[in-house]
């Protein structure tokens, strides 16, 4: 059986979604844009932490 | 020439080439010495109820400054501090200046009355570890490490000199599951509870209950008489619940019903304090008199709301003395 043609309904999703991420057509990946690994590290001295911060780190 | 070292902190013994790094992922060949990179450079700064480490007789309602880096030696697939113990010191998202005597001028104006090494593992960062422990003895200051207990023998011996008190981790009495969920083995954390107990830290266990990995009962009842011969019977076991995180999402919560189960099992063998740990509010958080039952500290959370210890640390109805470092 045919599978129907989604190309166009892709198109479009995609085309939202890279919108929504204020991204174009046109755009690197998300992966090189950053979107999906760290930046550097911001490194801050004792006095920029706030000890009470709440946290969910275990121990 | 080879420029490989090996690094015998903890019983990986990883040979590790110039530039490469160790399986903790911190510890580095740099021109044929081994760094760790994170000294001074903790991801993790916080002050804690002493109480959340858990350590239950040791210093209650006191605070601990807490500090971690980034990396472990341990990869457990259900690891709920994943973001900073399985990452380097380049992929978390802050790292802290603070060389040792920063940390204990920081934990001694805050009022804290100890530190903490903890979070991720402070085996693979020993070396700040053992530097601040040594200024922040001469400070006043009591040093905790909470571990998993992945060391060898002769580095956890030298540390501990400067410790006070562990809470070390035993995520079951079973080589297997060490193997398959954390990547270690057993042995040597049983051998690391005996090193602490032979140089007199204080010594509290927790043990994770993960639904249908760790949870038999005879297993439990094993680990709890290894606890009762090795370590003493008034050695304070915490029972914690597992909650989904990580690479280990398909399980669900353990059941408070489990706790209570293993929490029995574990004082019909003679252990005297056990606790259930993560279930808040529930009774087996407080502490009870192993002699006559008297209620002697109420907990919630890490919070408490009664303490009935004498300033000596004795039940007030029958004298008897209760295990820990009460002031």
């Amino acid at each position: 059986m045919k599978k129907p043609n989604r190309s166009a309904t892709f198109d479009r999703r995609r085309r939202r979604l890279l919108l929504a991420l204020g991204l174009s057509a046109g755009s690197p990946p998300l992966w090189a844009a950053g979107s999906c690994r760290k930046d550097q590290p911001q490194l801050l001295s004792l006095r920029e932490a706030d000890f009470y911060h709440r946290h969910d780190l275990a121990g | 020439m080879s420029r490989q070292v090996r690094c015998d902190l903890c019983p990986r013994r990883c040979v590790i080439p110039e530039g490469g790094a160790g399986d903790c992922r911190i510890r580095v060949n740099l021109e044929g010495k081994l760094r760790a990179t994170t000294y001074g450079r903790p991801s993790a700064v916080h002050i804690d109820p002493i109480e959340k480490k858990p350590l239950f007789h040791f210093l209650p309602a006191t605070t601990a400054f807490s500090i971690a880096t980034a990396g472990c030696n341990l990869h457990c697939l259900n690891c709920q501090n994943w973001p900073l113990s399985q990452r380097d010191g380049t992929e978390v998202d802050r790292i802290f200046h603070a060389e040792p005597a920063d940390v204990v001028e920081a934990a001694r104006a805050e009022g804290c009355r100890s530190i903490a090494y903890t979070y991720s593992d402070p085996v693979v960062f020993y070396e700040y570890t053992r530097d601040t422990a040594v200024l922040a003895r001469q400070a006043g200051l009591r040093n905790l490490m909470i571990t998993a207990g992945y060391i060898n023998r002769e580095p956890l011996r030298r540390l501990c000199k400067v410790l006070d008190a562990t809470n070390t981790d035993l995520k079951a009495f079973d080589d297997a599951f060490y193997r398959k969920v954390t990547t270690a083995r057993l042995k040597p954390v049983l051998d690391a509870l005996v090193t602490f107990r032979e140089e007199g830290v204080w010594i509290e266990v927790t043990n994770l209950v993960i639904p249908t990995l760790n949870d038999d009962l005879a297993m439990i009842r094993r680990m709890a008489r290894w606890i009762r011969d090795e370590l003493g019977a008034g050695t304070p076991l915490h029972f914690s619940r597992f909650y989904p995180r990580y690479r280990m999402r398909n399980l669900p919560p353990t059941p408070a019903e489990t706790l209570v189960r293993a929490r029995k099992e574990a004082l019909d063998v003679g252990l005297q304090f056990v606790y259930i740990g993560n279930v808040m509010g529930h009774p087996g958080e407080n502490t009870y008199c192993p002699q006559d039952g008297t209620l002697l500290i109420a907990r919630t959370g890490y919070r408490i709301t009664e303490n009935h210890l004498t300033a000596d640390g004795r039940c007030p109805k029958c004298q008897e003395k209760i295990p820990g470092v009460w002031q």
